[in-house]
């Protein structure tokens, strides 16, 4: 069976993938989602509210994750293997709860955040690890505000040799508070050894679960994931796993990039696009339908914290 | 420690307007193999001063059958009719010689009969290019501006308006233009604009709105389902499994030319039919 077929579809030679419309593996996502019946994550919730949006923007730091996204210095791992670290952490947000969630609530975090943060500064890191093998839902999408004095956040910066609209981790002061995802928080608490000044930390809790989703999603060839108890990520990543496994080079290919435009790419997504202005055509940016800045700042910024994590680590075992 | 002025951070552009919280129920797409294929595959004309339309070829399929080649020459270029009919004599299977302007002929031609009415798909490799070699270009406005806005030979007339202005205009009410913009890193939005003549002219959908046609760029519809970040169409039929074959930009006017073209074209065929299995079963 094809891509999002059903039993009933394969049989009635119905297809529910428009060829025309897909212009990357993440249109594939897109097409999983509404599938499933989830209802656009923005018009979905209110919270948080534009205002809030604009501020995970602003702790949004995406793209392509490289060792030296750790921070300046030296790195004493040899290679990161990252392919799959952001399927992983998005399972570790919790990232699909986000997605079915009826609704969103704010909750204040700043106790929860500083005591984790003085624990890693003094490089006690079981907690955190604790935290994430244990009870990994629990660690959500937190943004902070932040007074940065010296603390090594990531920024963009225009330093010679890097592309420009590009991100280092660097020390940073402001006088204004700066959004930052809560990894980031703790990631320089870590490196710095120094707990930043949390201003406020607010974490996203999912509430519930939306109406209309389906029970049950067929997803490619025959496999149905049961949306009880189950989720489209942990079944792409074990289908490709099994692709791999099968020596099927095509299918592992494009579920490998499709996994990371389903758990970040398409949560970070914005287009540009040509809108009316009274009479004028202006281009402007639009996000996309399953656009939602929490999760794209909180998979990413995860990732760094994990990188910083092997990067200590291996510099306590060298 | 570095200092700065000013910290560049991204905001967020708004909630989009029209995006509704009602659970998705999509539908059932349209099936390459429930209609009428057109592929076709176009190439400049190799070692000309500037870039215009050489060679073309037209296959035509009624879903998984094979019905016939059709050769697309330049019009007005009789040196070549003579070894292109020739070639096209010889040829296993009997392979049709016409023109562009006969083909895209906004009455007669296939393209109308078939594209435009909606009877069947127009396939391409790179379907911007296959076009934009083909068609006559006008200005692209609004929310397509940064695209192609163009129309097929025979479609559209230029118009001298005051002081010499000159314009290019649909030839007839019911004729539109078609319109590509770049979509992503290696796709295409093809569609056919509305039709000058208002809410009654041209092909509509049955709840009026404008036809805006069936084309299908192979691929970025090959890239969503290989994952392979490439616009090279050996990459996508080697990943399906079908012996590569580049889409030339430029041939010979002659047998030669004629031949790489179809080629391509059966290879741009053979990858539509697995894409359509693909999302098929």
């Amino acid at each position: 069976m094809g891509w999002l077929q059903s039993d009933a579809d394969h049989r009635l030679d119905h297809v529910r993938l428009d060829l025309p419309t897909l212009q990357s593996p993440s249109s594939i996502d897109v097409a999983i989602l509404r599938r499933a019946g989830i209802v656009p994550l923005l018009a979905k919730y209110e919270t948080p509210s534009d205002a809030g949006l604009d501020r995970w923007m602003a702790a949004h730091f995406g793209g392509w994750q490289s060792a030296e996204a750790a921070g300046a210095g030296i790195f004493f791992a040899i290679d990161v293997d990252e392919v799959l670290a952001y399927t992983t952490n998005f399972g570790l947000i919790g990232g699909w709860s986000y997605c079915i969630a009826a609704s969103l609530v704010e909750q204040d975090a700043r106790a929860d955040v500083l005591a984790l943060a003085r624990k890693l500064a003094r490089k006690y890191v079981a907690p955190f690890l604790e935290r994430a093998t244990y009870a990994p839902d629990s660690l959500g999408c937190t943004l902070c505000e932040v007074l940065p004095n010296g603390d090594e956040l990531p920024i963009e910066v225009d330093e010679p040799g890097h592309t420009d609209g590009s991100y280092r981790i660097r020390p940073v002061t402001s006088t204004v508070p700066l959004a930052r995802s809560v990894y980031d928080v703790l990631l320089s608490a870590l490196r710095t050894g120094h707990v930043p000044d949390v201003v406020s930390a607010t974490r996203l809790l999912p509430v519930g679960r939306q109406p209309g989703l389906r029970r049950s999603l067929p997803l490619y060839g025959g496999i149905v994931v049961d949306l009880r108890d189950d989720d489209p990520v942990q079944a792409l990543a074990r289908l490709r796993v099994e692709a791999k496994t099968n020596g099927d080079g095509r299918l592992a290919a494009l579920t490998r990039v499709a996994l990371n435009a389903m758990v970040y790419g398409n949560f970070a997504r914005l287009d540009q696009v040509r809108t009316r202005s009274g009479r004028r055509w202006v281009l402007t940016e639009r996000h996309g339908d399953y656009a939602f800045p929490p999760l794209a700042a909180s998979v990413p910024a995860l990732t760094r914290l994990f990188v910083g994590l092997a990067e200590h680590l291996s510099g306590e075992v060298a | 420690m570095l200092r700065m002025a000013v910290a560049i951070e991204q905001g967020f552009p708004g909630r989009r307007s029209g995006l509704t919280a009602q659970v998705p129920r999509p539908g059932v797409a349209d099936r390459l193999l429930d209609r009428r294929i057109h592929v076709l595959v176009t190439a400049a004309e190799r070692y000309a001063s500037e870039e215009r339309f050489g060679l073309g070829v037209d296959l035509l399929a009624n879903g998984p059958t094979f019905i016939g080649t059709s050769l697309l020459a330049p019009d007005g270029r009789r040196e070549i009719q003579g070894c292109l009919e020739r070639w096209c004599e010889v040829q296993y299977v009997p392979v049709t010689m016409t023109t562009l302007s006969s083909y895209f002929h906004w009455k007669h031609g296939p393209f109308r009969h078939d594209v435009y009415s909606g009877r069947g798909w127009l396939v391409g490799a790179d379907v911007g290019r296959t076009l934009g070699l083909v068609c006559d270009w006008t200005a692209a406005h609004g929310r397509w501006e940064g695209g192609f806005t163009f129309y097929p030979p025979t479609w559209s007339k230029l118009v001298v308006r005051s002081k010499g202005h000159r314009s290019r205009e649909s030839a007839s009410p019911h004729l539109p233009p078609i319109r590509v913009k770049a979509a992503g890193a290696h796709g295409y939005f093809v569609e056919f604009g509305r039709p000058p003549g208002g809410r009654a002219s041209g092909k509509r959908n049955p709840d009026g709105s404008h036809y805006r046609g069936r084309f299908l760029d192979v691929i970025p519809a090959a890239f969503s389902l290989d994952g392979i970040d490439s616009d090279a169409l050996a990459d996508h039929l080697g990943a399906f499994g079908l012996p590569a074959v580049e889409v030339p930009a430029a041939v010979t006017l002659d047998a030669k030319g004629a031949g790489e073209l179809l080629e391509v074209a059966r290879a741009v065929l053979a990858l539509a039919y697995r894409l359509d299995a693909e999302v098929a079963g």
